[in-house]
């Protein structure tokens, strides 16, 4: 399934910079792939009993990975051009557990995660007309703790 | 024992020169046996901030201040570090590039030394030197204990006018860190840097009986530890050295401590004892010696027990805090004192600790004493030829009074004391006049091995002084001349004639009594026998 939205994309919304894309949902039609979010602990038992001593640090980076399609390979090379840059992804709202800055866009909503590093690309397909696929990874900081409760 | 889960978060926040700056790692070393000012190091993750950025200045975070504060988050930061970045370290490599910065605490102000002598008028209290030092090199931070022996009594250092002139110095070319450790160390005490950021001296000896700071209980807030007893270190006989002066009647004084009697311990056995030598040239007075060998015996008369805790980070623990240890699974239960403490955050490891422990059980030995008097004679005894009848003894024995004396096997000073009137003074035109031609002579398997003029001392002849008064006499003490070897000996006084007097009287009439010989720096404590 591919969720086919015109301002999904990264890079500064607004310029010449931004690349656009579209989501694709692999597997299940309902699944929508979410931030990774690993916590930074360690457990320490005290020797000689079962009694213990979790150090819990926080969160370490988030990443996201998504499988994305460009309409033109000219979309493709504005992303690669942000391979390890920071800028603002911006995907269909409501879809993943970050809160994003809300924004509504000729009639669709939208959530733009600023500060989001491009940390990969890999497995770029071409396809015969313009259009290219490729396995994109996103890395932002966010703490769950501080998240708003949806209403 | 129940299961008990615990979580904690870790913080830390660390400021260079009061700029808070994100570090991913922080380690940080406190040892109050070494001596050695405590160090940290952090790194620091890159791009470095512009406050450590050396982009224009190579020199840029050098001799910085920083201060680390770390704990856990539902107890708060408290300052585990303070200090100066002494070492800055930049790697970069294919996948990385890290910066590393080492910063050494307060006491490093101490650890370099002088060109010149530095002297402290004596008697001075030990711990007012430190604070002098301290307050010199513009230390901020400085709890310096009042320094006393078991007793309570100060540590005076100084006020021996025959040593130094009563003063206490500090050698040019040596570190006023390391001397402060040396003379701290003797008395049982120690000198280090805290996690607070004070400079501390105080005692760590024995085993403490003051209340512990926290307890540590096997299965309940220990990840490991260790425990260990060694007897390479141990000693129960233990001897004190201080410097050897000549006192004001020219007698070589050498300043000793040792125990009277060393009790047998079969842990050392053979022998049954084990012997160390302290010595230390500011140790002026017997008093010192005696309160270093008791410290050192308390410190050293039981096997070296030592121990590491691997915990936790505990923010409020300092090296020289007193903690209990409860852990059977080394075999250890008891009071010890914290002599280190490696405290180290990192992620996701988070705030922990490796604390160093030690605690000793030995006691003080009642002590010994080098000095032996032989008292040869008290009642008077009058050389000369001639009768005179306001001495004690009228009619004079003879011109030489022997004493037999058997030399023992070791001794550092020989000395005579006796009381005396007249000798080397003469009444010549009817004025007191001083002579040479007294002396003390000193006889050995027949030959003599040395000689001194008794000193003068007024015949006062007109004043025909009553010499059963003892008021009338002198008090005279001398070095015994010469190099005596032990064994058999005579000291003989020997009366001398004087050519200028006619040949009735030429002869130097005195008398001596309460005669005494002093030996000293002999050393023979009474040792166990038998290996037992």
């Amino acid at each position: 399934m591919t969720i086919h939205l015109p301002e999904t994309g990264f890079g500064t919304p607004g310029t010449q910079d931004f690349s656009r894309f579209t989501v694709h949902i692999q597997g299940s039609e309902d699944v929508y792939p979410d931030w990774n979010t690993p916590e930074l602990v360690r457990t320490q038992q005290f020797a000689g009993g079962s009694s213990y001593m979790t150090q819990a640090s926080g969160f370490g980076p988030s990443t996201l990975t998504l499988a994305i399609e460009f309409d033109t390979r000219a979309d493709y090379v504005r992303l690669n051009r942000l391979r390890l840059a920071e800028s603002t992804l911006r995907l269909i709202a409501g879809y993943t557990s970050h809160d994003g800055t809300k924004r509504h866009i000729n009639g669709q909503d939208y959530e733009d995660y600023p500060n989001t590093l491009l940390l990969a690309v890999s497995q770029p397909q071409n396809r015969i007309g313009g259009a290219v696929e490729c396995m994109a990874t996103f890395q932002r900081a966010w703490d769950p703790r501080l998240q708003e409760v949806p209403q | 024992m129940s299961a008990v889960q615990t979580v904690v978060r870790p913080r830390i926040l660390l400021t260079v020169n009061g700029i808070p700056t994100p570090v991913t790692s922080y380690d940080a070393a406190f040892d109050a046996t070494s001596g050695q000012p405590a160090n940290a190091s952090v790194t620091i993750p890159t791009p470095l901030p512009a406050h450590l950025s050396g982009a224009l200045d190579e020199d840029a975070a050098l001799n910085v201040p920083i201060e680390i504060k770390a704990g856990f988050e539902h107890e708060g930061l408290l300052t585990r570090f303070i200090g100066a970045i002494d070492k800055k370290s930049f790697t970069f490599d294919v996948n990385t590039q890290s910066a590393t910065f080492t910063a050494y605490a307060q006491s490093s102000r101490l650890a370099w030394p002088e060109e010149v002598d530095l002297w402290f008028t004596g008697p001075i209290a030990l711990h007012e030197i430190i604070r002098s030092l301290c307050s010199w090199r513009g230390m901020t931070l400085a709890r310096i204990d009042d320094i006393t022996d078991l007793s309570g009594n100060p540590i005076m250092l100084g006020g021996n006018p025959l040593i130094d002139d009563g003063r206490v110095p500090i050698p040019r070319r040596t570190s006023p860190l390391s001397w402060i450790n040396r003379k701290c160390a003797l008395f049982g005490y120690r000198a280090f840097d805290a996690p607070n950021g004070e400079y501390r001296v105080q005692r760590i000896t024995g085993t403490p009986s003051q209340p512990a700071a926290f307890t540590f209980t096997q299965a309940v807030n220990v990840y490991d530890w260790s425990w260990s007893w060694d007897l390479a270190p141990m000693a129960t006989y233990i001897r004190v050295d201080g410097p050897t002066y000549t006192d004001a009647d020219g007698v070589q004084i050498p300043i000793i401590s040792f125990p009277a009697s060393v009790p047998g311990n079969p842990l050392l056995t053979p022998p049954g004892y084990r012997a160390v030598r302290e010595s230390d040239k500011d140790l002026v007075s017997n008093a010192l010696a005696d309160a270093v060998r008791a410290a050192q015996e308390i410190n050293q008369g039981s096997p070296s027990q030592a121990g590491t805790i691997n915990t936790y980070g505990h923010n409020t623990l300092q090296p020289g805090d007193v903690v209990d240890v409860i852990a059977p699974g080394v075999e250890k239960t008891g009071r010890v004192w914290v002599t280190g403490l490696r405290e180290y955050v990192d992620t996701p490891g988070g705030y922990n600790a490796a604390i160093s422990c030690w605690a000793s059980e030995g006691v003080v030995l009642p002590g010994g004493d080098d000095a032996e008097i032989i008292v040869v004679r008290t009642a008077p005894v009058h050389l000369g030829d001639e009768t005179i009848s306001w001495y004690a003894q009228p009619a004079p024995s003879g011109k030489e009074f022997v004493i037999p004396i058997v030399i023992p096997d070791e001794y550092t000073s020989i000395a005579i004391s006796l009381l005396a009137h007249g000798c080397n003074s003469f009444l010549i035109g009817g004025a007191n006049t001083d002579s040479k031609v007294s002396k003390i002579i000193v006889i050995q398997n027949g030959e003599e091995v040395g000689k001194a003029e008794l000193p003068a001392l007024p015949e006062e002849y007109e004043k025909r002084l009553s010499y059963n008064n003892i008021a009338n006499w002198v008090r005279v003490r001398m070095p015994v001349p010469g190099r005596i070897e032990a064994g058999s000996a005579e000291i003989k006084l020997v009366s001398g004639e004087d050519t200028r007097l006619p040949v009735s009287t030429k002869f130097d009439d005195f008398e001596a009594r309460d005669i005494q010989i002093e030996l000293r720096g002999r050393v023979f404590p009474t040792l166990p026998t038998g290996g037992a």
